[in-house]
């Protein structure tokens, strides 16, 4: 069996977890049930933090060989977690030789939705949280419109290549600032908090708050203290971009 | 049927919605989105029934949060996927976003005991979620047999020399 293939492939499917958003125990895991696949192993280990892996094998008459591996961007794509578990399950249940597999993930479809679809739901959750927090008739058709200065101000952020955090705040300030606006063209047929409450909470940091805890439970107190930083700053990020935008608006109108 | 009936299944569509979106949002296959939505919903039918019977905010997010998280890791047993497909959106209705607006708008407002009690609120709250997914995490894994631990001398597969193939005998964890 050729090691390299085989430490390239855990690695490919280690690196794409962790950048999807699934949990380290379950990145460690995976990978580790690949290499343990080697034949003649007498070691094999795996380290994963939530912003790089490492993994190191070792064959009987061998050297050890490790790989290190940086993982800088990070986002949710559940999509990817499920395939790529999927495909290391079938490699290891021998449905798979290590060239198919490593076909398989490096060809692997990125995408479940397109960003049309992405963008469309993103007005989805706002609408359907503003409902959920109790909003009129008017509040639900005002979430509609605040969903889309959210698309265009989050869209424009990603194209623009802001940091993340920068990101956040100027999300939260779309957010922020479209609800002033509406309420000064509705009154008080609209009621503001529930709107924007409902507006801002497709940007909430669901991944990195759940992953957070489950991460913590196993005793990955790095990636678990990783993710609740994550989490804080992002909602941080949201805070300070709404109140950039009702400052603004206090002083407008 | 009366208006509070009514109101509460408007609302419950809306949680539905919510996450069902959020689902997509978050790239979840296709074939599990529907289910995501109804963790959802779940969970947002559960934190209004527990308001409507004269819980608190922390105390309803926590029931919620519960019932969100045992039926994100049923639906992961049954359709035997990763249980952050559900939990991850399941768990959003929880998510004290009002707390956090209240929080800021109190601070613009120049009202800091309200905003230091929405503060405290968000963070009680953010506290029972995490809590809730512990104990549910817990309890489902003391069903599970054998616990994978990663331990690199102990699950060594040696290959003695004309020996048989040995065979993977440790169960995947789901």
């Amino acid at each position: 069996m050729d090691t390299q293939l085989l430490l390239k492939t855990a690695m490919l499917a280690g690196e794409m977890m962790l950048r999807s958003g699934a949990e380290t125990y379950r990145v460690e895991d995976t990978m580790h049930h690949i290499l343990k696949t080697a034949d003649h192993i007498e070691m094999a280990e795996v380290l994963v933090i939530m912003t790089g892996i490492s993994a190191t094998i070792k064959l009987e008459n061998e050297k050890a060989v490790s790989v290190t591996k940086r993982v800088e961007e990070r986002d949710t794509n559940l999509k990817l977690v499920v395939d790529v578990n999927e495909i290391s399950r079938q490699y290891c249940g021998d449905d798979l030789t290590l060239e198919q597999a490593y076909e398989k993930l490096s060809t692997l479809k990125q995408f479940e939705f397109s960003r049309k679809t992405t963008n469309l739901a993103m007005m989805g959750v706002g609408v359907g949280f503003t409902i959920f927090f109790g909003g009129s008739i008017a509040d639900t058709g005002a979430a509609i419109v605040v969903g889309l200065f959210l698309v265009a101000f989050v869209s424009a952020g990603q194209d623009l290549k802001f940091h993340p955090f920068i990101q956040d705040i100027f999300a939260g300030f779309g957010v922020a600032f479209a609800c002033c606006l509406l309420k000064e063209g509705l009154g008080d047929q609209m009621n503001m908090d529930t709107v924007m409450i409902g507006s801002f909470m497709p940007l909430v940091p669901g991944m990195a708050i759940t992953n957070a805890v489950r991460d913590t439970l196993r005793g990955d107190y790095l990636s678990g203290g990783a993710r609740v930083m994550e989490a804080f700053l992002k909602a941080l990020g949201i805070a300070i971009g709404i109140g950039i935008g009702l400052a603004l608006c206090a002083k407008i109108f | 049927m009366n208006s509070t009936v009514l109101e509460m299944i408007i609302r419950v569509f809306g949680a539905f919605l919510s996450i069902y979106s959020f689902a997509v949002l978050l790239q979840v296959p296709r074939r599990f989105v529907l289910q995501a939505g109804i963790v959802g919903a779940i969970g947002g039918f559960v934190y209004l029934l527990a308001i409507h019977f004269g819980r608190g905010d922390v105390m309803a997010s926590l029931y919620s949060a519960v019932a969100a998280a045992v039926v994100s890791h049923i639906f992961a047993r049954v359709y035997k996927t990763p249980v952050t497909l559900f939990l991850i959106a399941g768990v959003l209705p929880t998510v004290p976003g009002n707390g956090m607006y209240q929080t800021v708008h109190y601070l613009i407002d120049g009202n800091e005991a309200m905003s230091e009690f929405y503060l405290i609120q968000t963070l009680e709250i953010a506290g029972v979620i995490s809590l809730a997914i512990f104990v549910v995490d817990t309890f489902f894994q003391a069903f599970q047999k054998s616990e994978w631990k990663q331990n690199s001398m102990k699950y060594v597969r040696k290959i003695v020399p004309g020996a048989e193939e040995p065979q993977n005998t440790e169960k995947w964890e789901k």
